[in-house]
Order: C-alpha cells, then sequence, then structure tokens
C-alpha cells in the first residue's frame, strides 16, 4: 500500500515536507496525523488514510512534495529493509530521482520543524545522559554542538540510524552546496574555532523563509505610504468593558478587535478601493463586495495572518468568537488552509507591546493594512460647556499603509476620518 | 611569603595534575598544592602499587603451577622487601614523570597542607613555613582517603589500610580482609596467591556491592581455588591485640559470634572525602553529610569561582573519572563550552579473574523497562583465551531490543580491563551492538569475544551454539 500527497486545496501544487510524524516500523491508524507539509498558505497536518505498519519513508523532511507524489510505503508492499529509507531514493516515484540530491543538501540544513535548534548559552549542561535515549552523535559532534551552543535534540541527524554528524551541527549553506556538487558521503571541512563569542548558522526555512517572500514580494510590488492618525478612544474603552463583561459570561473574550473591525467594515463601505485589490494582468481593479479582515498574529514560528470571513454579518460576540478560536489555532499550528485565505485587507495590532505606532507592510495583493497602536490614558484640551478645559482621556494612534498605485493619499486620509469617527463614536456602529 | 595564581589547583592527585595540565594549555598561571607528593593516592598508595604487586602475585602463581603447561621450577619463592622495592620504582617512574610534566607546563608546585582563610585565598603550611596563595579560581581535589572501621585503628602492623597493605615488608601467616568490595579482594588475592592465608569478611549478601552477580560468582569460585573463605552478612564486632595478632569478634548471620585468631586485620570498608580541616566554610562552601561537594555539569561549586573535581565531588570514585573532570573542570574555567556528558564511565576490578564493566547492567536495563537482548560468549569458547590458559568468565552484553542499541557491556574473564575501551567507545559513540558484530576483530585475540557477544545477543554467535527459540533475538536490522 502506498500513501501520495493529496490534493491540498485549490490552486496548491506541492508543499514542503516540514516533520514527518510517524517513523519506520510505527503502526499508524486510520487519520492518525502522517506528516506536516507547509504549502505557500499554511502548515497543515496530513492524517493517514490507510492503517498499517509504515514500511518505508520516500521522501525526507525539508524536501519539496508535489500532490500525488510517493510519499510513504506501508509494510507488505515489498519495500526493503534498508537500513535507512534514503540510501534509495529510487523506489517507484519518477519524481525521487531529480529532487535526491536536493533532499540530501536541505537535510543537512534541516534542524526540526521550524524551532530554532539555538539555546541560551548560560547555564551549560549535560543533556540526556540515558544510554537508551540519547541522541546518536559521537563525543566530538556534541562537544561541537555544545561550543555553537546548538541543542542536538533539535538537530535532524542524515547518518546510519538518525545519527547526527558533525555537518547536521553546522549546518552551514557551504557545507550544503559541497553535498550537491560531489553528490553524498564526504565530509564538509571542520569549521575553524571562531573567536570568543562566536557565531552559529541556524537553517533559514519553513515559515521563516515564506514571511521572508512575502514580505519581499509586497515591498517589491506595492508603493507604500503610511498615514498616522490620532484618535480618543474613550467611548470605545467605555464600550468595550461593557461588553467584556457580558462576554465573560458567554465565555468569550472580547477584546478592541472586533469594534475595530466593524468601524473598518463600515469605513469601507464608503471607500470600496482600500477593499480592492490590483489585477496587474488584466489591467482591472478588482473591487470586493465582501469584508474579510486578515490579522496578523504573531506565533513561537513567526506571523501568520488568518482570515476573519465576512465582517460585515456578524456580530460584535461572533466576530470575538472567531478571532479566539483564530489565535488559538495560530498558536498550536493548528490553522487550516482555509483559516489563511480570503482575507480582503489586513488588521494588525502592535498596541499589545508598546510603541507610538507602527507602519505596517501591506499583505500583497491587498492594498491596506492598518494598524492597531496601545491605547494610553493622556490628559487632553477639551471643550465643555463652551470652556476649555483639561481632561483625561484614553488616547490612541491608528497607523495605515497604503498601496499609492491604487489608493491617493487624499482617499486614504479621508477613510481614516470616517474610520475614527466610529471610533470616537462607536454607537454610531449600530446605524451600519 | 605569598604568592598570586590565575588559578589553583588544591590535590595533585590523576584529578588534579590533569587539570592543571590541561589549564596552563590553556594559558592560566597555575599554581598546585598538595600535602604530599605528587600523583596522589592513585600513583603512590592506590591504583598503580596494587597493579604491580597483583602482576607479580599472577605471575609467582603461574610460575608455580607452570608444570600443567610443561615447565617445571622448583624453589619459587617471594622476596617480599625486593618485591615492594620493585613496586617503588615503578611508583617513582610515574611520579617524577608527572612532576617533570608540570614543572614543563609551568606549573608551581607547593608541597603543604593549605586551608581557605577567604574565598579567594590559601593559608599553606609548608616544611619552610606558613605562606600565602591568592587566586582568582581554585580547584578542589583533594581526594579520599580509607574510611575508618571503629574499634579498628589502623596501625599498620597488624591493622592494616591499603596504603599499609601496600608495603608490607613481611608476609603475615594469615589475613582477614574486612570488607568484600574490590580494595579488600584484589589485595586479598594477591597475598593469598603468594601464601598468606586469607579470609573475607563481608557485612553484605555479596561480593563487589553494585557489580552484577553473574561476574561476581566467576571471582568467588576463584576465591574458593585459592582456599579463601568468604564470610557473607557477618558482622565484624571488635578485636583484642595480642603479640601474636588480633582476635576478631565475628558475628555470622543468625548465628552466635565467634573468637578468630588471624596474624592481620586489613580493612577495606570504603573511602572517605578529604573535605575536613580545608576551611571550606571560609569560602562559602559546605559538603553533604558524606563529606562531597556537589557540583554542577562543569564541575563547578556552589560558589562560582570554585570548582571540586575527582573523589571529593562525589561517585564513582574513580580516577580516569576525576581525570576526566578535570579537564571538563579547566576548560570550562578558561571560558570553554563544556560539560560532563559522559555516559559510558568503565570501571575495572583487578582481581583474579578481571572484571570489568561499562555502561547499564542488566538489572538497571531493567529498572527502566527497557526491552532488552543479553548475549553471553564464554572466554572457554575463545582461542586465545585457551591458548593463555585464561578461560574462566565471559562476556555479557546487553542491548535494547527496540533500538539495536548498545546499552552495556559486563565481562568478568583474562584481560578485562584492556578489552572494556572498545566497549566505552561504542557506546559514547551511540553505537548499535550490530556494529560490534560487524566490525572485523582480528584473529586469534581477546577482544573477538565482544564480537561473539555481539553475534550472541543478535542471537547468532559463531562458536557457540544458540537456540533458535531460546530467547527473543534482536532484529538483525533494527532502525531508530
Amino acid at each position: 500500500m502506498q500513501f501520495r500527497l493529496p490534493e491540498l486545496g485549490e490552486g496548491v501544487h506541492e508543499g514542503e515536507l516540514v516533520k514527518w510524524s510517524v517513523k519506520v516500523g510505527e503502526t499508524v491508524k486510520y487519520d492518525q496525523p502522517l506528516c506536516e507539509i507547509m504549502t505557500d498558505k499554511a502548515t497543515v497536518e496530513i492524517p493517514s488514510a490507510f492503517q498499517g505498519k509504515v514500511g518505508q519513508l520516500h521522501v525526507k523532511e525539508g524536501q519539496v512534495v508535489k500532490v500525488g507524489e510517493l510519499m510513504l510505503s506501508f509494510e507488505g508492499t515489498g519495500a526493503t529493509a534498508a537500513a535507512t529509507p534514503t540510501a534509495h531514493p529510487n523506489n517507484g516515484s519518477s519524481q525521487n530521482g531529480s529532487v535526491s540530491h536536493i533532499s540530501a543538501a536541505s537535510a543537512h540544513l534541516a534542524s526540526g520543524a521550524s524551532k530554532s535548534p539555538v539555546t541560551n548559552s548560560a547555564g551549560i549542561q549535560a543533556g540526556d545522559l540515558n544510554i537508551a535515549t540519547r541522541v546518536l552523535a559521537a563525543p566530538s559532534t556534541r562537544r561541537m554542538a555544545r561550543e555553537m551552543g546548538v541543542d542536538l535534540t533539535h538537530v535532524k541527524g542524515t547518518g546510519p540510524h538518525g545519527r547526527v554528524m558533525k555537518e547536521d551541527v553546522q549546518g552551514s549553506p557551504s557545507g550544503a552546496t559541497a553535498h550537491i556538487s560531489n553528490g553524498h558521503g564526504s565530509h564538509a571541512p571542520l569549521e575553524k574555532a571562531k573567536a570568543a563569542g562566536g557565531e552559529n548558522r541556524v537553517p533559514f526555512r519553513g515559515l521563516r523563509k515564506k514571511i521572508s517572500e512575502k514580505m519581499r514580494l509586497s515591498k517589491d510590488k506595492a508603493a507604500h505610504f503610511t498615514y498616522v492618525e490620532e484618535a480618543d478612544a474613550t467611548e470605545l474603552v467605555n464600550l468595550r468593558n461593557q461588553a467584556k463583561e457580558i462576554g465573560a459570561k458567554q465565555g468569550v473574550k472580547i477584546t478592541y478587535l472586533p469594534f475595530v473591525m466593524k468601524a473598518m467594515v463600515a469605513a469601507l463601505r464608503q471607500y470600496p478601493i482600500l477593499n480592492s485589490t490590483l489585477d496587474e494582468e488584466r489591467n482591472e481593479l478588482v473591487y470586493k463586495h465582501y469584508y474579510n479582515i486578515g490579522l496578523s498574529i504573531q506565533t513561537e514560528d513567526g506571523l501568520t495572518a488568518p482570515v476573519v470571513k465576512d465582517v460585515a454579518n456578524k456580530s460584535i460576540i461572533e466576530l470575538a468568537k472567531d478571532i479566539q478560536g483564530l489565535v488559538d489555532r495560530a498558536r498550536n499550528k493548528r490553522l487550516t488552509l482555509d483559516d489563511l485565505q480570503g482575507s480582503t485587507i489586513t488588521l494588525t495590532n502592535a498596541g499589545s507591546i508598546g510603541g507610538l505606532f507602527a507602519t505596517p507592510v501591506i499583505n500583497f495583493p491587498e492594498v491596506a493594512i492598518l494598524g492597531l497602536n496601545k491605547i494610553f490614558r493622556k490628559p487632553v484640551v477639551k471643550t465643555v460647556n463652551g470652556r476649555e478645559e483639561i481632561v483625561i482621556r484614553d488616547w490612541t494612534y491608528f497607523s495605515i499603509s497604503l498601496d499609492h498605485r491604487v489608493v491617493d493619499g487624499a482617499v486614504g486620509a479621508e477613510f481614516m476620518k470616517l474610520f475614527i469617527q466610529y471610533i470616537e463614536n462607536p454607537g454610531l456602529l449600530v446605524l451600519g | 611569603m605569598s604568592n598570586s595564581a590565575d588559578v589553583v589547583v588544591l590535590g595533585a592527585g590523576p584529578a588534579g595534575y590533569v587539570c592543571a595540565i590541561r589549564l596552563a594549555q590553556l594559558g592560566k598561571k597555575v599554581t598546585v598544592i598538595d600535602r604530599a607528593e605528587v600523583g596522589g593516592v592513585c600513583l603512590n598508595r592506590g591504583c598503580i602499587p596494587s597493579k604491580a604487586l597483583i602482576y607479580a602475585g599472577g605471575l609467582y602463581e603461574k610460575i608455580s603451577h607452570g608444570s600443567e603447561i610443561g615447565i617445571e621450577v622448583e624453589g619459587a619463592k617471594i622476596n617480599l622487601p625486593k618485591l615492594m622495592k620493585w613496586k617503588e620504582s615503578v611508583v617513582q617512574k610515574l611520579t617524577g614523570g608527572v612532576a617533570s610534566l608540570l614543572k614543563a607546563n609551568g606549573c608551581q608546585f607547593i608541597a603543604g597542607d593549605a586551608k581557605f582563610t577567604g574565598p579567594k585565598i590559601l593559608e599553606v603550611k609548608t616544611a619552610s613555613g606558613i605562606q600565602q596563595v591568592t587566586f582568582n579560581q581554585i580547584v578542589i581535589a583533594t581526594g579520599s582517603r580509607p574510611a575508618a572501621l571503629p574499634g579498628f585503628e589502623v596501625d599498620q602492623k597488624q591493622i592494616l589500610d591499603s596504603t599499609g597493605a601496600l608495603s608490607l615488608q613481611k608476609l603475615p601467616k594469615s589475613m582477614l580482609c574486612i570488607g568484600g568490595g574490590y580494595i579488600g579482594l584484589e589485595l586479598g588475592m594477591f597475598y593469598a596467591k603468594v601464601g598468606v592465608k586469607v579470609t573475607v569478611v563481608e557485612a553484605g549478601p555479596g561480593l563487589l556491592g553494585g557489580v552484577d552477580p553473574d561476574l561476581t560468582k566467576v571471582v568467588a569460585k576463584k576465591l574458593e581455588k585459592l582456599g579463601v573463605p568468604v564470610l557473607l552478612k557477618t558482622q565484624v564486632k571488635g578485636c583484642k591485640k595480642s603479640a601474636q595478632g588480633i582476635e576478631v569478634t565475628l558475628v555470622p548471620p543468625g548465628g552466635p559470634e565467634a573468637k578468630h585468631e588471624f596474624e592481620v586485620a586489613l580493612v577495606t570498608i570504603g573511602r572517605t572525602p578529604n573535605s575536613e580541616n580545608l576551611g571550606l566554610e571560609k569560602a562559602g562552601l559546605k559538603t553533604d553529610s558524606k563529606g562531597f561537594l556537589a557540583v554542577d555539569a562543569q564541575r563547578r561549586t556552589a560558589v562560582p569561582h570554585v570548582y571540586a573535581i575527582g573523589d571529593i565531588a562525589g561517585q564513582p570514585l574513580l580516577a580516569h573519572k576525576g581525570s576526566k573532570e578535570g579537564i571538563i573542570a579547566a576548560e570550562a574555567m578558561a571560558g570553554m563550552k563544556v560539560a560532563y556528558d559522559v555516559v559510558a564511565m568503565p570501571a575495572v576490578i583487578f582481581t583474579d579473574p578481571e572484571i570489568a564493566t561499562v555502561g547499564m547492567t542488566e538489572a538497571e536495563a531493567k529498572a527502566k523497562d527497557l526491552d532488552i537482548r543479553v548475549g553471553i560468549f564464554p572466554f572457554a569458547a575463545n582461542g586465545r583465551a585457551l591458548s593463555v590458559s585464561e578461560s574462566d568468565g565471559f562476556v555479557k552484553m546487553i542491548g535494547d531490543g527496540k533500538t539495536g542499541r548498545l546499552l552495556g557491556v559486563h565481562i568478568v574473564g583474562v584481560e578485562a580491563s584492556n578489552l572494556i575501551s572498545e566497549a566505552a567507545l561504542a557506546i559514547e559513540m551511540g553505537a548499535n551492538v550490530e556494529d560490534l558484530a560487524l566490525t572485523v576483530h582480528p584473529h586469534p585475540t581477546l577482544p573477538e569475544t565482544l564480537m561473539e557477544a555481539a553475534e550472541a545477543t543478535l542471537g547468532h554467535a559463531i562458536h557457540i551454539f544458540q537456540r533458535k527459540s531460546s530467547t527473543p533475538t534482536m532484529q538483525a536490522r533494527s532502525t531508530v
């Protein structure tokens, strides 16, 4: 029985194998996660469509796999009992022959999923001292890893039985190149001892690599400009505090985000160009009549932007529930492809850490990204009964980055004026 | 007079002197202080002199029984003062070598009793007076000494400890070895071979506590052959000295106590760390209830500029463990990112036959709930062992049935001490049992027994017959 990479979603033809969740010889149940595949959109768990004993893994972690490519054989298919599956990469799939060298190279860069192998250099530890369980590595390799601050439990070993080799620890691009050029087997030259303090090299791959590509694309394509306006958030704070109590009774955590999203939609209705994309091939502007707001969420592995769908037709409580679900799934690495698709504009919240305001990078091909910043108490001059007084208000700044190819400065400013009117008078949102 | 150093190494035994040399190699200004001579217990009053005597005892036994293989010698006898002199010359060569190595590496040596008078200052009492030594960092490597047994005050005449037993000038007629640990058995067997009527008394249920009992049995059999009675679960309850010897009261299990006469008694009931009278409290240090100093993975104590290595840093009390710690501590002091991560600490016992072990014992592996495979290969099936007339004993190998990994090797037999390092390397390298089986071992040699034991663990040794279904065998090609 053979397992091939199934369809992952519309327009998705390939993905990078981040991690095998099963081992050769392991008995797998139906629907048990087999591996994690990272596509352009998300990292997804691929469940098993069979049950049986895993005979051979045909793909290495770090390798790019095409839909339909042979990934795993269950026992009883004539899979030979090679000491390591990589010894026979040409078994079955026509793809394997062409990519095996690349996979060998990237395996040398590999370091487990996307966790960094870097550990705190303070308090150097002996590590696992159980003969039966400790990572397979020679004493000299362990010494080098310790010098480099690399935790061997996070390094993917490419030697026999998963042995961690010195090259795996080094994980240097130069080492990997050498392996591409001569195929296999040779040892990369030992790194010369580095000066005190040293440096280490961490593989740049997985989500980090994807973020890098997306950010570069956005900055290359969109003509960014950022506009910042301040807002009196006192009413919003009051309203949210009341809503918070009601939400708590229903077990829903209500943050500022649902209100901000509602205000965005109300203003977008007046300035629909901010909810559009530019189809460069056909030279057409595509106006979206639905409002799906991407939400930037920082995870252990990096930034991700799952999507709150159909904001216009959802209540504050419903939005709060959606947001809570997305945040939980993002943190637990359980986001689905569907969670990550279809945003028309993005909201980023820089306020939880601090700072005055951020100049966010557009989630291309969208044309606008709105930044919510910290809300703080501030003395301001306010006219009360015709007299100017200094009063304490809840204050904040909103920043918006726009693609000037599509949205002019004046339009963006007008949008912000209207948006902030809703923020300062959130009661108006019920009119929407 | 005062003196300042980057690092003081307190104690010049196998932990201290190794540490000092590595420190010097790493550019530190090192002062080594020892109350006696360089080399510590190991070189002067332990490993080295005892091995010289044990070698002589073995040779004497072979010569005396050479007629079996056609060598007939009459009148072979032991000249103990001469033997001791030769032993002393061996010690001198080694300690002289260590002293010159320290000197060549630029380490200053002070002979004297040192104690802390502050966190970074020692007061050293030398033959020429008292001097102060200041330092930035210090390594405590003061070692251990034979543990005392109340009622048996050592006089090195009638009541000996290991030190005294290594320099007797006249063979006693009889000797009681109190304590059936490795020191008592090594020395007891030597004296039995050179004609002393030796008795071993041990309070515990077995000899050589901690060693796989299967191995101990082989040594017990040899003791029996040498005519050495072994009294287990027997307490000693004081003694009375007389001109002829000592009368020791023994309490056998359940039985009434009885008095026995011996010319001398040898007390080897363990070792005590040398942590008293060092003024450790002045440095902010405290020992545990047994006198050991607690250390981290780099052998740093609770006080950051103070390191401890060797016996004073805790079990196992082995010279090579101390040396390893000396290197780790020296490198840590020089700012290198090192840690003591040894999993394969070999232990060797120079009984007859020798015992050598490394890694997990069968009992330890079972206690960890590991699914183990055990392979045994006897020396009686090894050509080399037979041709040197040493066929007692076996190699016992323990592998992880799930992963194939080598977990432990336990050897009792000829040259076990020289066979164990291959196993230590294999375990540190994370080798599988199969790796030992697949490695060609030259014929005819004793290490073939390791290869065969590995094959036996896998279920298919060549030179012994293994029934197919007798034990579950390890998969020949198991993957991790």
